[in-house]
């Protein structure tokens, strides 16, 4: 499609970018009055247990204590944290403050105090007995464990998602499309392999924070590090049994999200105790306990099994997921479906497919959403099993894929059946150049299907692995952004959303498109977002649907302005609404007789026109019918040390079709900085729990993250694309860029050593173990 | 104890305990601007320069840094201001929790290092972590930058 | 940590009082406090004592106890006698900031499993002078558990005809080393250190015996002398891997040192 925009596709600067180099008070600590009580978390030792007692004696007498609480000063209500539209697919299975812990870190007690030193004495002091549990640590032994881990009655799902708790299972699903048993038996080849993704942690810089106050009016105000505003306030409305009106949530600039802020997290404590006291109040974690008490990555094991002609045509692919979410619920189904509706329609041109398994409670860290959501976590395994048959099959690995992998223009059934925790959407994909991706990728890393693998020194081999992915645009049906556009004095507009900039650059991002639709510049734009009292609802940052979604809304508000200007114009000129045309810098009448500047539209509005003086605004609200997904292909090419077992990436080739990139150097950045964490989980993010159910890896001295010394370099590129239902032809590029490492990554270790590796992270060890292994045998 | 800090010029004295971090006594003293990223000292968001020098100020006790001179982003506020045009000109500014630490370090390699190539600005910059933008527009923005100071 | 009070002696025999007395701490860089969980009644800051140098002789070079790790890094004196196996040694301590902050005094005296510096030190035989008493022997140093106060006051390598070799295998670049090696030959004799095993730095004496004697090294006797260096030393479980892999990794990463010694 050959567009000429002039706001979208342009590298413009985020608006926030000088202000937080330069150090400005940005983030929620730093916005945190001076005397806001400090509130800390007393945190269970046990990885599962009843407590007895908690006796606040000793911490009453701190100096500067304020107030202590435990269950018991809490009413109970059952809720979910998980950052989701309502009704959430989480089951309701977490209390604020509850009689048992579930995992070592779960909340026992809080206290305040006036200062840091204080509340952490206070919290040193507070004395709790418990009854010690038998815990449940192997999430493989966990469904139907004699030690059930939620017997409370109070705990409920929303509609039907397969919760049972007595079972340890917190969701369970199945669909099948054809007879996979069937297709697999007939199939000339067949391969079946088990592979298993670990419990990854977001690491966003910016730990979880919170502080609330009550303002003039007396409601609660919370400021937090949050990734979903609106459903923060539902959410704690919900737990703290308070109206959502009497609740104002206001997210600030934030230190990272990657869905580790997609939840109620601290906010119910520094809400409690401002409640409790009147006054203003925080909580900012550790990374201790941001490691061990905020969410982590749904740790997997996948079964995949794919049976295909001799000649490589892919007839049937089953995949059987067993899912670890930990303590409690979060995102356990939506995470779990998303491993398979965001991977199977990749090879749509089966004859059957069949995705089903459990999601099972242990006590370990709850999981949670986490950039890629369940695709991250499918895609190890099938493009790991798509290479395995490759090589079953004597077949090039791309050379497979392109004989299987879905086209423009085409479908899939698993578009229909696979949704957000039901049922999705049917849908044609009308923008898919996966075929580019893959063409040019394999041009960039130079790909030879006879040397993907050659020796550079004793010892040292480079090799070559591919992978595919998608991911999707929005939830359709169940996401919906809104926006609102208000004329200002000067000619300049407000642009009101619930859209929340994460640092990924959304607000800039949207003033583009508000700017692009408008036909003015995006320096005519001032945003306000994510503030519950004064800008519209969004589902907020997840799902990758900022720009598909609330883009979309944005483009509705701005042609409703330009129809709102046209009429107030019209006004003016007294001529019908239908004769008037705005381009961008006047409103004139058809014929070119009367034109009146928007600047001086603007005046006359607010000061001139008597009778008709108003304020010109226009909101536009948006919820997809579909959800089409952006792809790419993912090449990487590594060396590798024989003898020691390490893996070092020299460079990674990532082809994306995101449609058009609103902004070509934050689509850019989006991309490397997936690649990294696609890459962190592959190669280094190691999750290691003692025999006694705590995280050992609780650091970052422990649990490493890529250094910039660690990836050599990084070849991103965007594929000519065009999304009819995107705004101005956008799909998203937040979570796309995550997937493909880790396939990519043991693919290439595969080609180099004849080792396939089937579990991550695919550190020195485990790789020289593999290696040895393969050269045995 | 009393100590005293000359922090961006300004010389203050602070009341502390002993065993209390420079991370903590600068941020209650409002320099809001050097953050807490981690506990042991391995993500660089509170990168502050002692005496020109790059440290970790959560690794650092106070009482050690008493009578030197500190300098937070704050302090470099034209300079950082230079730099963020670059970094803001690649995207490569995104949630910016790692900014301004970064940006100091940036500050302090260019004093320290001449010419440097691609492997010796990585390694200066190691240990600034970023979860966020896969660093690759980072080096960009920062390669760009030394030139336009060498030019 | 937590510390009753915080004193900077103006001399060594001020420090060194000060250190007999009960729970007294010398702090080096001071990088592990906020971690530690010691509660400490006098901690001594040895900055005003001028024990920030690197001074070289024809026979020896001195590193004063409070030379930082960068300091190591980018010294033209250790360059120039040793080449790059200073600057390789430390590169992978978390980042410059770290560098800037952590003392090869404090290094020494933690004697810490994961340090690649102690590992260096240990082949290059360094000795550890301390104020008001007899240098002592990196190996001694590392076996021996001090009763008496012990101040480091500097640590003394000698330099004739010495070279040396700093192999290590980590995940990330700053991790630490899942185990580290460090090979040096002074005159005709040769040393061969492992560290990280997860345990502190130990000699490979066997190893070493194996190249005593050969005026050049070939590939096959460097890779007899590891088999045997990587048989003799006992290696552990934790974190970042077990025993059986550190001690398959230590022969080639032996190997490598040795050879690089030997070229």
């Amino acid at each position: 499609m050959d567009k000429h925009f002039n706001e979208v596709g342009k590298a413009r600067p985020k608006i926030d970018g000088k202000g937080l180099v330069t150090g400005r008070p940005a983030y929620t600590d730093d916005l945190a009055c001076g005397d806001a009580l400090v509130v800390k978390i007393i945190r269970s030792p046990h990885a599962h247990a009843r407590i007895i007692s908690v006796d606040t004696s000793d911490a009453q007498k701190v100096s500067g204590f304020v107030l202590a609480l435990s269950s018991k000063d809490v009413k109970r209500i059952p809720f979910t944290r998980a950052g989701q539209g309502h009704p959430e697919p989480s089951p309701h299975d977490k209390f604020i403050l509850d009689e048992y812990v579930r995992y070592v870190g779960d909340e026992v007690a809080i206290v305040a105090a006036i200062d840091e030193e204080s509340a952490a004495e206070a919290a040193r002091l507070v004395k709790v007995t418990y009854e010690v549990l038998d815990a449940v640590l192997d999430f493989e032994e966990a469904m139907d464990n004699p030690t059930v881990i939620h017997p409370e009655p109070e705990i409920h799902d929303m509609f039907p998602i397969g919760f049972e708790p007595k079972r340890n299972i917190a969701a369970a699903y199945a669909m099948e499309i054809g007879d996979v048993e069937k297709v697999l038996e007939s199939s000339e080849v067949s391969i079946k392999a088990s592979y298993h993704t670990q419990a990854q942690a977001h690491v966003a810089l910016e730990p979880h924070t919170a502080y609330t106050y009550l303002d003039l009016h007396g409601r609660l105000n919370v400021v937090t590090s949050t990734q979903n505003p609106f459903h923060t306030r539902r959410l704690l409305g919900q737990a703290l049994d308070m109206p959502l009106r009497n609740i104002r949530i206001q997210k600030p600039r934030i230190g990272g999200g990657f869905g580790a802020k997609q939840h109620l997290h601290v906010e119910p404590y520094a809400a409690l105790v401002t409640l409790k006291t009147g006054k203003p109040a925080k909580v900012v974690l550790s990374r201790k306990e941001v490691f061990e008490a905020t969410f982590s990555r749904h740790q997997m094991r996948i079964d995949v099994g794919i049976g295909a002609t001799r000649d490589g045509h892919i007839r049937a692919i089953d995949m059987h997921v067993l899912s670890n979410t930990g303590a409690y619920g979060e995102h356990a189904l939506t995470v779990f479906m998303v491993g398979g509706s965001k991977t199977l329609p990749l090879y749509n041109k089966v004859e059957a497919v069949r995705f089903g398994g459990q999601i099972v409670y242990t006590n370990k860290v709850p999981a949670g959403a986490y950039r890629g959501y369940g695709a991250i976590q499918g895609n190890f395994a099938l493009e790991s099993a798509i290479d395995e048959l490759a090589a079953k099959l004597g077949m090039d690995p791309v050379e497979l894929r392109k004989k299987n992998m879905i086209a423009e223009g085409q479908t899939s059934e698993v578009f229909k059946i696979m949704g957000e925790g039901g049922e999705g959407v049917e849908m044609i994909v009308e923008s898919c150049k996966l075929d580019y991706c893959v063409k040019r990728g394999c041009r960039l890393i130079d790909w030879l299907p006879s040397r993907l693998a050659y020796e550079v020194a004793p010892g040292r081999i480079r090799a070559k692995g591919m992978a595919i992915a998608m991911q999707g645009s929005g939830i359709p049906l169940i996401d919906m952004g809104s926006a609102n556009l208000e004329l200002q004095d000067d000619g300049f507009f407000k642009l009101h959303m619930g859209a929340t900039d994460l640092g990924t650059g959304s607000d800039t991002i949207l003033a583009q498109i508000a700017a692009e639709e408008l036909g003015v510049d995006s320096d005519d734009i001032i945003v306000y977002a994510s503030d519950t009292d004064h800008t519209p609802y969004d589902v907020g940052a997840y799902a990758s649907s900022t720009t598909y979604v609330s883009g979309n809304a944005v483009i509705r508000a701005a042609q409703n302005m330009k129809k709102e200007l046209c009429a107030a114009a019209a006004t003016k000129f007294s001529v019908d609404a239908d004769q008037v045309e705005f381009d961008g810098k006047e409103l004139r009448t058809k014929d070119g007789s009367k034109t009146i500047t928007l600047k001086e539209l603007s005046f006359d509005l607010l000061y001139h026109d008597g009778l008709n003086m108003k304020t010109v605004n226009a909101s536009g609200s948006f919820s997809g019918e579909k959800s089409p997904p952006p792809y790419m292909a993912g090449f990487v090419e590594v060396e590798i040390d024989l003898e020691t077992g390490k893996v070092d990436v020299l460079d990674y080739v990532a082809v994306v079709d995101c449609g058009t990139p609103i902004n070509p150097q934050l689509a850019k950045i989006q991309v490397e900085g997936g690649l990294l964490q696609g890459i962190g989980m592959a190669l280094y993010e190691d999750v290691q729990y003692t025999e006694n159910g705590r995280l050992r890896t609780n650091n970052l001295m422990h649990y490493k993250i890529p250094s910039r010394e660690d990836v050599k370099k990084l070849t991103v590129e965007f594929a000519e694309s065009y999304e009819p239902s995107g705004p101005f032809g956008a799909k998203s590029v937040g979570e796309i860029g995550i997937d493909t490492p880790l396939a990519a990554i043991a693919n290439a270790i595969y080609n180099a050593t004849g080792a396939r590796i089937r579990e991550l992270p695919l550190t020195p060890p485990r790789v020289l173990a593999a290696i040895r292994e393969a050269a045995q045998s | 104890m009393i100590i005293t800090l000359t922090v961006n010029g300004q010389e203050k004295v602070h009341m502390i305990t002993p065993g209390a971090m420079l991370v903590d006594v600068l941020r209650s003293a409002g320099y809001t601007e050097v953050k807490k990223g981690c506990d042991t000292g391995s993500c660089g968001v509170c990168t502050v320069l002692l005496d020109g020098l790059p440290i970790l100020s959560c690794s650092y006790l106070a009482a050690k840094a008493d009578g030197h001179e500190i300098t937070t982003i704050r302090g470099m506020e034209k300079e950082a201001a230079e730099f963020s045009e670059f970094l803001v000109g690649e995207g490569a500014d995104q949630c910016g929790f790692c900014s301004p630490g970064l940006a100091l370090t940036v500050m302090a390699m260019k004093k320290e290092l001449k010419a440097p190539s691609d492997e010796e600005i990585k390694h200066y910059l190691a240990g600034n972590l970023c979860r966020c933008s896969g660093y690759e527009g980072q080096l960009r923005a920062i390669k760009k930058y030394l030139e336009a100071c060498r030019g | 940590m937590e510390v009753s009070s915080y004193v900077r002696p103006r001399s060594l025999d001020e420090a060194y009082t000060l250190l007999t007395q009960k729970n007294a701490f010398v702090i080096g860089g001071g990088a592990w406090s906020r971690m530690s969980l010691r509660r400490v009644e006098t901690a001594i800051d040895l900055s005003l004592l001028n024990l920030r140098f690197i001074k070289k002789t024809d026979t020896y070079i001195e590193i004063g106890a409070m030379t930082t790790a960068r300091e190591l890094e980018t010294s033209s004196e250790l360059e120039k006698t040793f080449g790059s196996l200073f600057k390789d040694t430390v590169a992978h301590i978390v980042g410059v900031q770290m560098r800037n902050i952590v003392t090869i005094g404090g290094t020494v005296a933690g004697k810490y499993g994961f340090s690649d510096l102690n590992t260096t030190l240990l082949a290059l035989n360094a000795r550890i002078v301390p104020y008001n008493g007899e240098a002592v022997d990196f190996e001694q140093f590392l076996l021996e558990s001090h009763k008496e106060a012990f101040l480091i006051e500097k640590i003394v390598i000698d330099t004739f005809d010495t070279k040396g070799a700093f192999q290590s295998i980590r995940n990330t670049q700053g991790d630490f080393s899942i185990l580290n090696v460090a090979a040096a030959k002074a005159g005709g004799s040769w040393r061969i250190a492992v560290g990280a095993r997860p345990g502190a730095a130990r000699l490979a004496r066997e190893g070493a015996k194996v190249l005593e004697g050969h005026d050049t090294i070939e590939l096959d006797l460097a890779e007899k002398a590891a088999k045997v260096a990587a048989q003799e030393l006992s290696f552990g479980k934790d974190l970042r891997a077990d025993a059986a892999y550190r001690q398959n990794v230590c022969l080639p990463l032996v190997r490598r040192a040795i050879m690089e010694v030997a070229e």
